[in-house]
């Protein structure tokens, strides 16, 4: 894993003015910073500006696990792509069923709420977002005993979900949803861009990363040997660098 | 047996006009065909690594590393480290890349009314 501000990454970087490509960010943790109260994430002015300055000259993709009419609020920008809830909502030409994936999700949420309720742990909170849930577990004292109570029980859920741990959450989604990696692809094709670049932090990231497509470029934020992507940026402080590296492209 | 010897013939005749289309478009257009289609595969797909390339055009690695040399010493194409295997390299186009793909495309036509020609 190298470095994307590196000389290589700014080599492949100079080389993407002369292909079709859609740019693809994750939003918490990756053009907004990770704050102890989710609803107060927002992306920095700065941050803001350079990328409305590439929205401007680029196609842009957010795709986050968050819900649309959530990102639209709170992103300050208007990209081509908005896809929320992990990559199940928003997703042009998508056969997924999205009222049977809110149903689930009421369903999975009403079991959820019962089954921690008693004792309700300070901190725990379920955040239900229409097609998925967030368990958030960032301000309880005793993290690790939560978080392995909280696995115990949506492993125990019917029908079964897809669990994806990330920063201090759970994710419980829909099984046969389609994850961010399908969504990135299913907007290539949709678009007809012959490359992407995408840039995520979580665990949920992965879905992207993991498909080793050679026609998108991956970069994760924090480096880590666990993950798939091939390059990195430090931390989210980064982000204004390499924004700044994308508008250097003058094509 | 005679179909063999026939067929061997076309297929001889093809390498050869294969050959000249090359070496045309070369000294022309400045590249060959198959130097285009390398340069136009890597505009479509930069950082692809050596093998991948070659996958990706349906030669041997070691016809491709041949093929690479002149292009790299043209700066047409630029060479790094693969972000995760220190044993391999990435490829990607460069400016001047660019600028030749270009100028083929532009100036293709051309050159395809020669290619007719010769064909007659």
């Amino acid at each position: 894993m190298k470095s994307i501000l590196g000389p290589t990454g700014r080599n492949l970087i100079r080389s993407l003015a002369y292909t079709r490509t859609l740019f693809a960010f994750d939003f918490d943790g990756t053009l907004a910073p990770i704050v102890a109260v989710p609803d107060r994430a927002r992306i920095r002015s700065a941050t803001l500006n350079l990328l409305n300055e590439l929205n401007s000259r680029k196609d842009l993709a957010i795709i986050s696990g968050r819900s649309i009419a959530d990102l639209k609020n709170r992103m300050g920008l208007e990209p081509r792509y908005v896809i929320g809830n992990h990559g199940l909502e928003g997703l042009p030409k998508s056969r997924f069923d999205l009222a049977e994936a809110q149903m689930t999700c009421e369903h999975w949420s009403q079991t959820i709420e019962r089954r921690l309720e008693n004792p309700k742990e300070p901190g725990l909170w379920v955040e239900h977002k229409r097609y998925s849930l967030a368990i958030h577990y960032r301000h309880c004292k005793n993290k690790k005993k939560v978080r392995a109570g909280v696995l115990s029980c949506v492993e125990s859920l019917a029908p079964k979900p897809r669990i994806i741990p990330g920063k201090d959450v759970i994710n419980v989604i829909p099984k046969e949803a389609p994850h961010k990696g399908f969504a990135l692809q299913a907007l290539m094709k949709e678009g007809k861009y012959e490359y992407a670049l995408f840039v995520g932090d979580d665990d949920t990231d992965e879905d992207v990363f993991s498909l080793m497509d050679e026609s998108i470029l991956s970069i994760r934020i924090g480096k880590t040997l666990k993950s798939n992507a091939q390059y990195y940026l430090k931390d989210q402080s980064e982000i204004n660098a390499f924004l700044k590296l994308l508008l250097e492209n003058k094509a | 047996m005679k179909d063999v010897e026939a067929l061997a013939q076309k297929i001889t005749r093809l390498g050869s006009q294969i050959h000249h289309w090359n070496k045309l478009s070369q000294d022309e257009l400045g590249l060959s065909f198959f130097q285009f289609h390398l340069l136009s595969t890597l505009r479509k797909k930069p950082g692809l690594s050596l093998q991948k390339l070659a996958q990706n055009c349906s030669i041997h690695p070691s016809t491709l590393t041949q093929s690479l040399k002149p292009l790299l010493k043209r700066k047409l194409v630029g060479m790094n480290p693969h972000p995760r295997d220190s044993r391999s390299k990435i490829l990607f186009l460069t400016e001047a890349g660019h600028e030749s793909l270009m100028h083929f495309r532009r100036n293709f036509a051309t050159l395809e009314i020669n290619i007719t020609h010769e064909k007659a």
